[in-house]
């Protein structure tokens, strides 16, 4: 029983501070719904076996308002607070009502009581405060570090651990695809510069600082060594067969098929053996384009 | 098909017997060097770059060496620098304090006295502790230590002349030279140290007596530690600075205007835009002629010592670079790229005896990131994130850009500021001399640089350091709780100043 009147203490205490907030009157300072509990993480829906309270009977915290069933067990509900029982919306035998739908109104001592009503349907699937929290303006920013991050609906999301500056940009800037910003930061990191330059806010990611490439003494890296990627391994491949397909120029030296394959032989002397290997005279190809002929 | 593979056995076999064979003649031939065969990486000298490196390497795995010839590892940081430096400057506080500062604080103290003798002995209890410290971490981690001077015969083998006599040859796969810097003479040589009368840093530390008089040459982090030492132990010092400003390379302008007025006010004199001529000895006395640096007004000053503190330079005596190959530039430093090589493939060099500042700190990220290099063929220094502390009282530190930097360069900046006396534990601490001062880009608010000037400031300038690292903007900082009441607080509250307004000031 102990957890489940936490819980059923807690949501009555949210929707209290919400309707304190948003429907406050002179004369029912105090009215609250009380919602169906949640009496176990994984329950429901339960039905309404029995008010132990009837409508404008006061209660002190501890007695039992209510018998709720479930596909368990029933359960008594106690009061957490002192108060008045206002108004039973989900009577006696009640089945299936929604974990969260306003069961009855609770009201305090010298509230008036004469002409409660039940709620438009502003029950919630769930005991969350979120949507009604969107409705308060976002806090304005504050120098100070702040106490509690924003709300949990507002938080932006990102693979990458982000700074409180960007955090507050990209709340403020309503950036939903933070992903989308390039990070310039350690390992790819938001920086505050890189959500300015994205809103537009910077010029550039370090604004007018412009970091020097490389130290003066150092001289630059040398280019190439880091290992090449698919495309650029294509690119090179393309650009040698281009190269090779450009109509080569007027062969200087005499067309024979040691020539031409010269180059695809290891830089060895060539061999008794292999200059003995007689020259076909018909196949002699005048320039190497041809060697391609059908392959591009 | 298995015939082949029979003939492939037997050419294996066959290859497998020349190599024995040749490796065997090879031994031979090696005659001096260390049975063990040829190291994967061998670090000449010991100091904070090189016996850094050493470690490292031996922790991913690298048989290594380390040679150094002093006969104590952790070179001039350790033994002759950093570190008996702030064992003097420390004691030399605490002793200042207590004649000048306890009183006013609610303790009273009779009889406070000097012992030089037991105050340089605690100086040399540290660095003996700390030497023999890194001797244990050797070790530790299996690197070799070689007593004795190295010399290049390839650039694959070292010819050591050991401290102990005799000589050896250790051959090395890829050798990382880290043999640092000496003090600079001075300019022209127009004066001699003699480590007594006319000192260096070296000296400066070892001096048997509080000198009545000190003059300093050269305004730079060197000199103003020494000289607060000197001048907390009592001497009447007077540096002599050929700049405008105190302080050294890189500081802020602003800094270092706070840094000499606070200075002055512990009795320290100054005498800026001023050349020194000569200094010649006269039997107790040091005469030392000087003139303004427009050369319209000459002066002549006296002293028991005399510090020269203008400077260091590139260390490479004996190292036989010329038998390699290795370039230097025309200020004797080695020449590397951005990966640490010199001109000889499998040479590196790291630390004062190539570019960059000459700091313990930026020789060991060097070290790590050489080793790295060597290891996995990749490593990083940020040179953009090296701090610089004087550790004198209070304490001045950087990292980044000055203020004249940045207006020079164009960028356009926020500044932002806070002073210690508006900071609650400077307060109680009854010590709030000082500052920090946040720069940062205007569009963006990202940290370009921080200067701070007050107790405590070397150690604070990390988290300034480490913000960098990470391009964090002002903003962030800002936004980071600091605990109370700390005087990191007042670092925060400058980052506030710098995109917004600072709570408390």
């Amino acid at each position: 029983m102990r957890p489940a009147r936490q819980s059923l203490s807690l949501a009555r205490s949210l929707s209290r501070a919400q309707r304190r907030t948003l429907h406050q009157t002179g004369v029912r300072y105090a009215i609250t719904n009380l919602e169906m509990p949640a009496m176990s993480p994984t329950m429901t829906e339960g039905g309404i076996s029995s008010w132990k309270k009837r409508e404008g009977e006061s209660f002190s915290a501890g007695d039992v308002l209510l018998e709720i069933e479930t596909d368990k067990a029933t359960i008594d509900v106690e009061a957490q607070d002192d108060g008045i029982l206002g108004k039973i919306i989900a009577q006696d035998g009640s089945k299936n009502v929604q974990v969260g739908k306003v069961i009855a109104i609770l009201a305090e001592e010298g509230d008036d009581i004469s002409n409660l009503e039940a709620p438009k349907e502003e029950s919630k699937p769930a005991p969350s405060p979120q949507p009604e929290a969107q409705a308060v303006p976002p806090p304005p920013p504050a120098l100070a570090p702040q106490p509690t991050v924003p709300k949990a609906s507002h938080h932006p999301k990102h693979s990458k651990h982000l700074l409180p500056s960007v955090i507050r940009l990209l709340i403020e800037g309503n950036v939903v695809d933070a992903e989308a910003i390039p990070g310039t930061g350690v390992r790819g990191m938001l920086t505050k510069g890189d959500v300015l330059a994205y809103l537009g806010r910077a010029s550039s990611p370090t604004g007018t600082f412009k970091e020097a490439k490389k130290e003066a003494s150092v001289p630059n890296r040398v280019e190439g060594v880091k290992p090449l990627d698919g495309a650029a391994i294509r690119q090179l491949i393309v650009s040698g067969l281009a190269a090779k397909m450009k109509p080569a120029p007027a062969p200087t030296t005499p067309t024979t098929f040691d020539a031409i394959i010269a180059d695809y032989l290891p830089p060895s002397p060539p061999s008794p053996k292999a200059a003995a290997i007689p020259i076909s005279s018909t196949k002699v190809q005048d320039s190497s384009a041809k060697y391609f002929d059908g392959l591009l | 098909m298995l015939q082949l593979q029979r003939a492939t056995q037997k050419n294996v076999a066959r290859r497998l017997h020349k190599a024995t064979v040749q490796l065997g003649a090879w031994n031979s031939h090696r005659g001096l060097a260390t049975p063990s065969g040829p190291y994967d990486a061998v670090i000449i000298g010991g100091g904070p770059g090189g016996y850094v490196a050493a470690i490292k390497a031996a922790q991913l795995g690298l048989k290594t060496a380390c040679i150094e010839k002093r006969g104590s590892l952790g070179g001039t940081c350790l033994n002759v620098g950093c570190i008996p430096s702030k064992a003097m400057l420390n004691n030399s506080h605490i002793y200042h304090q207590t004649k000048h500062d306890l009183q006013k604080r609610g303790i009273d103290v009779a009889g406070v006295s000097l012992n030089l003798p037991q105050m340089l002995l605690a100086k040399e209890q540290s660095v003996v502790g700390l030497t023999k410290g890194i001797e244990m971490l050797f070790k530790q981690n299996k690197v070799d230590y070689i007593k004795g001077s190295a010399s290049f015969v390839s650039a694959t083998r070292i010819a050591v002349q050991l401290n102990d006599g005799g000589s050896t040859e250790v051959e090395a796969k890829n050798v990382i030279i880290a043999t640092g810097s000496e003090v600079a003479p001075f300019p022209g040589g127009a004066i001699e140290i003699d480590e007594k009368q006319i000192v260096s840093s070296t000296g400066a530390l070892e001096l048997q007596k509080v000198p009545e008089k000190m003059v300093v040459i050269g305004g730079g982090i060197i000199g103003l530690e020494m000289g607060s030492v000197w001048s907390r132990l009592g001497a009447e010092v007077t540096v002599v600075e050929f700049l405008g400003a105190i302080g050294g390379a890189g500081i802020d302008e602003e800094v270092a205007k706070q840094f000499q007025k606070i200075l002055a006010k512990q009795g320290i004199k100054f005498k800026l835009n001023t050349k020194v001529l000569s200094a010649d000895k006269h039997g107790e006395n040091v005469i030392i002629q000087t003139e303004s640096a427009k050369g319209d007004k000459q002066e002549t000053l006296e002293a028991n010592v005399v510090l020269v503190a203008v400077g260091r330079r590139p260390y490479t005596e004996g190292l036989n670079l010329e038998a390699v190959g290795i370039e230097k530039d025309s200020k004797g430093r080695i020449v590397i790229d951005d990966q640490f090589n010199t001109s000889v493939k499998n040479i590196k060099c790291i630390g004062d005896v190539t570019f960059g500042p000459m700091l313990a700190h930026k020789a060991e990220e060097e070290g790590i990131a050489a080793v790295e290099y060597i290891n996995a063929g990749h490593g990083h220094v940020n040179y953009n994130g090296i701090p610089s502390v004087v550790y004198t009282h209070p304490e001045v530190a950087w990292v980044g850009k000055t203020e004249q930097e940045l207006k020079a360069a164009g960028v356009k900046y926020n500044i932002g500021k806070f002073p210690f006396a508006a900071n609650s534990r400077a307060k109680t601490n009854q010590d709030s001399e000082g500052f920090v001062k946040f720069i940062s880009e205007k569009e963006t608010d990202r940290i370009l640089g921080v200067h701070i000037i007050g107790p405590n400031a070397g150690e604070m300038v990390s988290e300034a350091v480490l913000a960098m690292e990470y391009g964090a903007s002002s903003e962030d900082i800002a936004r980071t709780t600091h605990a109370h009441p700390t005087l990191s607080e007042a670092f925060k509250e400058a980052a506030m100043a710098a995109y917004g307004k600072a709570i408390h000031f």
